[in-house]
């Protein structure tokens, strides 16, 4: 079985951690990630009857804004920026985000992931998509479950190339 | 419940006096002494410590410096989820070396209850060990060498690094059986 890092980035409270619980079931304390910065899960996925063991750092923050030591973005084989679409905050500063997490992790790519699609009218979600200066790959909600496995299996994929 | 806690505690430090007694009358045995005679550094106390708790591996863990990955392993409990065990091994390890960070120093050490961990880095790879015991001098020494040995084995020949099973043998040989 093949064995990959992945890294679940974004700023503080936009449902990184929920997103990660519908995905897998099995995780550590809750008061990792409050005290270090990061919580890790595992889940095999099979993807193209190849086996993965992801090793999912769910990381609290970007190392610029909050101080997440450098070392958690090393070693990633793919990563998933996640934002809050009900928190304008989360995503106006976006393009230079991602720019700082693939120098940090030595990424090409970045899957980007606005979660929270529950709160929004489509009609909004439309409006946000305009603002948003990169392009938006998967819209979510951990809540009603809406393209979770989607946007896993998005990184599982990247992980693999 | 105070006289139950009473009488465990009588209980075990009853069996810690007879393992010392023990311990104490097989050490100024004649052929002890003579062998002390002949001894280098190690005082009689250091004998009789690590007679009484002697210092065990309890698991060893192969990691990727940066992934966190695990590429090998040998425990003698059982690790509910060994590979997110070395996950967050490696992010404290991160954690800890970047809020305390001066050039050149890695954490090496955590202690917990009877725990000691010790992290040793290698080119790409670190290995952590746990032991329980009193850790003497002596096996602090063994223990560095034998993981030389073993981190230069695997970075000698990298199929270690790809295969677990012939990883845990190399750790079980060297560390364990040795």
């Amino acid at each position: 079985m093949i064995a990959k890092k992945v890294l679940l980035i974004g700023s503080f409270g936009v449902g990184k951690t929920s997103l990660v619980r519908r995905f897998v079931l099995n995780e550590f304390s809750e008061n990792y990630i409050s005290t270090i910065g990061v919580r890790i899960s595992t889940k095999t996925v099979v993807i193209e009857d190849e086996e993965v063991k992801l090793m999912i750092w769910d990381v609290a923050g970007t190392s610029k804004e909050e101080n997440v030591p450098k070392a958690y973005f090393l070693g990633s084989s793919a990563a998933m920026y996640v934002f809050d679409l009900s928190r304008e905050e989360t995503y106006l500063n976006l393009d230079k985000e991602i720019e700082s997490i693939k120098n940090l992790s030595g990424l090409d790519e970045v899957i980007i992931v606005g979660n929270k699609r529950d709160l929004l009218s489509d009609d909004e979600i439309f409006e946000i998509r305009k603002i948003v200066p990169v392009t938006i790959d998967f819209i979510t909600s951990a809540k009603e479950n809406a393209n979770v496995e989607g946007s896993f299996n998005l990184l599982t994929q990247q992980s693999l190339k | 419940m105070g006289k139950l806690v009473k009488k465990f505690i009588i209980a075990e430090i009853t069996k810690l006096t007879e393992s010392i007694n023990q311990t104490i009358n097989d050490k100024f045995s004649l052929t002890q002494i003579l062998k002390r005679l002949f001894k280098g550094k190690r005082t009689d106390a250091d004998d009789v410590l690590q007679e009484v708790f002697e210092p065990v591996i309890e698991e060893v863990f192969v990691i990727g410096e940066k992934t966190g990955l695990l590429i090998g392993i040998y425990s003698r409990g059982n690790i509910a989820d060994k590979d997110m065990v070395s996950g967050m091994l490696t992010a404290i390890k991160s954690f800890a070396e970047d809020a305390f960070k001066k050039e050149g120093q890695d954490l090496e050490d955590i202690k917990f209850e009877t725990f000691q961990l010790s992290m040793v880095n290698y080119n790409s790879i670190y290995i952590a060990t746990a032991t329980s015991g009193v850790i003497t001098s002596e096996f602090k020494e063994k223990l560095s060498d034998n993981l030389n040995t073993l981190a230069e084995k695997i970075l000698r020949d990298r199929t270690h690094l790809n295969d677990e099973n012939k990883l845990n043998k190399l750790i079980e040989d060297i560390l364990i059986l040795d």
